[in-house]
């Protein structure tokens, strides 16, 4: 049981709040979206959680450790893909292991052959397109040791198509690997077709307006979002973010 | 090889024609040999002088190749230095710069006087010139370092050592051999002024008696081996950069979905 306890988070930057009692937890294997305007400190909170920021107080444990201000707990994947060009995608997806000091190269192949990148293991990532990039940083993640994976808006750059191939993939790839994810994103339709829980920010200070279940069942298809449930939802989801 | 003659044929049009007027004014206006040769005089002295000159090459050739190893070393050791500890990067930075103030042929004396004419002050003459443009240019990689990829090694728990290993390192290599590439074409000049210092045989040396004795067709031989000598160090990094560097975007195409 990993459990990740985030317990009133205050930080800012000069006379500049960013965050403000920002308290939640994460139950094993849960998918949580944050969603929140831009330049809400969404970006910062992960800073936080990764221990690479220090914030101002509150703590965080990960079943019942204090990892405060301690990195080496969380996988994170940024915007950009963030893969070093000068490696090969194999040993791109590798690297989180190496870091944690074992390589596993025959569950990276493995990995990379269910993501649909099979041949592509001797290519450079400037060989890639860009959802396949995106499809390299998350297996980096998922082959990584930690259970916490932080996305942060990774889909943000991919056309609509792609876009939501990538969302149904990662959804198909989840469910088969108990890792909790914390999923930054500013799309209301993504995170309510993604999530278990649903976290809204306020604008800067960020503070959690609302913390929502969404009761979906899965597995989750396309059909979801045309459903009357999910407008529904939609438009009460927007309705809060309006109020600001 | 076609694309080198579409690229290179403006530049070879323009020696070409430098090289014509060049030979038709001396002829024209009669300039006197050991005022400034002709083109066809120069080359004359290259075929039929190679056993005055043919001792002076590898010398040469040897002395600027291990300067630029040493001097290599050296950049390396001092950018790396440098970046790893912010404090010494703030003390000795402006020091760096005003290395390479000093003119080196001032300096070249001195450092006869306090190491005598031995190997050591040549080695120092061409580290001085060659160390320079790699620890800045190596600095620069450092200082370009993705934020995104370091601030996921960072969350993934990623030491010191596996930062500048891993990530910072293989990221300044391409910088590293923009570097080397200035630093491969100076060590040649390098080698030639600490010849003038005093040595038996050399590129330097026969310069140095050419110029003595007027002969400067014999200059402009020695000219013309340092020019070769420079393109060909600057052709053999450039060759290692190709064989280092395979990420290279330019080379291949994007596959799109």
């Amino acid at each position: 049981m990993s459990e990740l306890v985030i317990d009133s988070i205050y930080k800012s930057f000069g006379a500049d709040q960013v965050l403000h009692d920002v308290s939640f937890s994460a139950h094993d294997g849960e998918f949580i979206s944050i969603l929140g305007p831009s330049g809400s400190g969404k970006s910062t909170l992960f800073k936080v959680i990764g221990g690479i920021t220090r914030q101002d107080a509150g703590e965080i444990y990960i079943n019942g450790e204090r990892i405060t201000g301690k990195s080496g707990y969380i996988s994170y994947m940024p915007q950009s893909a963030a893969l070093m060009p000068w490696r090969t995608v194999l040993d791109n997806v590798l690297l989180g292991q190496e870091i944690a000091g074992k390589r596993d190269p025959a569950k990276a192949v493995e990995m990379l052959k269910r993501a649909g990148l099979k041949g592509y293991e001797k290519c450079f990532p400037h060989q890639l397109s860009g959802g396949m990039k995106q499809r390299v940083s998350f297996i980096r993640s998922l082959l990584s040791p930690q259970t916490l994976i932080c996305l942060d808006e990774p889909f943000s750059a991919l056309d609509e198509f792609t876009r939501f191939d990538m969302q149904k993939w990662l959804l198909s790839i989840w469910q088969e690997y108990s890792k909790t994810i914390l999923f930054v994103t500013h799309n209301i339709e993504e995170a309510l077709f993604l999530s278990d829980r649903l976290i809204i920010l306020s604008a800067k200070p960020a503070e959690i307006k609302r913390d929502w279940q969404i009761p979906f069942e899965r597995p989750r298809t396309e059909q979801l979002l045309y459903t009357n449930e999910f407008l529904q939802w939609k438009k009460m989801v927007y309705e809060e973010i309006k109020q600001g | 090889m076609k694309t080198i003659w579409q690229k290179g044929w403006g530049a070879l049009f323009v020696v070409i024609l430098l090289f014509i007027s060049w030979e038709a004014s001396v002829r024209i206006f009669r300039v006197p040999n050991w005022l400034l040769p002709s083109p066809s005089q120069i080359v004359k002295e290259m075929v039929e002088g190679y056993h005055v000159y043919g001792e002076h090459l590898l010398p040469t050739l040897s002395l600027a190749l291990s300067g630029l190893m040493v001097g290599c070393l050296i950049g390396i050791i001092i950018g790396i230095g440098l970046h790893i500890v912010p404090f010494l990067r703030q003390a000795f930075y402006p020091l760096l710069i005003i290395s390479q103030n000093i003119p080196v042929i001032v300096l070249a004396p001195l450092l006869v006087i306090w190491f005598g004419f031995g190997m050591l002050p040549k080695m120092i003459v061409i580290t001085l010139v060659c160390f320079f443009p790699i620890t800045v240019s190596l600095l620069d990689g450092f200082q370009h370092t993705d934020r995104e990829l370091w601030n996921y090694m960072k969350m993934a728990g990623a030491t010191r050592k596996q930062l500048f290993w891993k990530l910072e390192w293989p990221q300044a290599i391409p910088a590293l051999f923009s570097g080397l590439k200035i630093s491969a074409t100076y060590s040649v000049m390098g080698a030639v002024i600490s010849e003038w210092l005093g040595a038996e045989r050399g590129i330097g040396v026969y310069m140095t008696l050419a110029s003595s004795s007027f002969r400067t067709d014999r200059v402009f031989v020695a000219i013309l081996f340092v020019v070769t000598f420079s393109l060909l160090l600057f052709a053999f990094i450039v060759f290692l950069e190709k064989l280092v560097i395979k990420w290279d975007p330019e080379k291949e195409g994007l596959i799109d979905e």
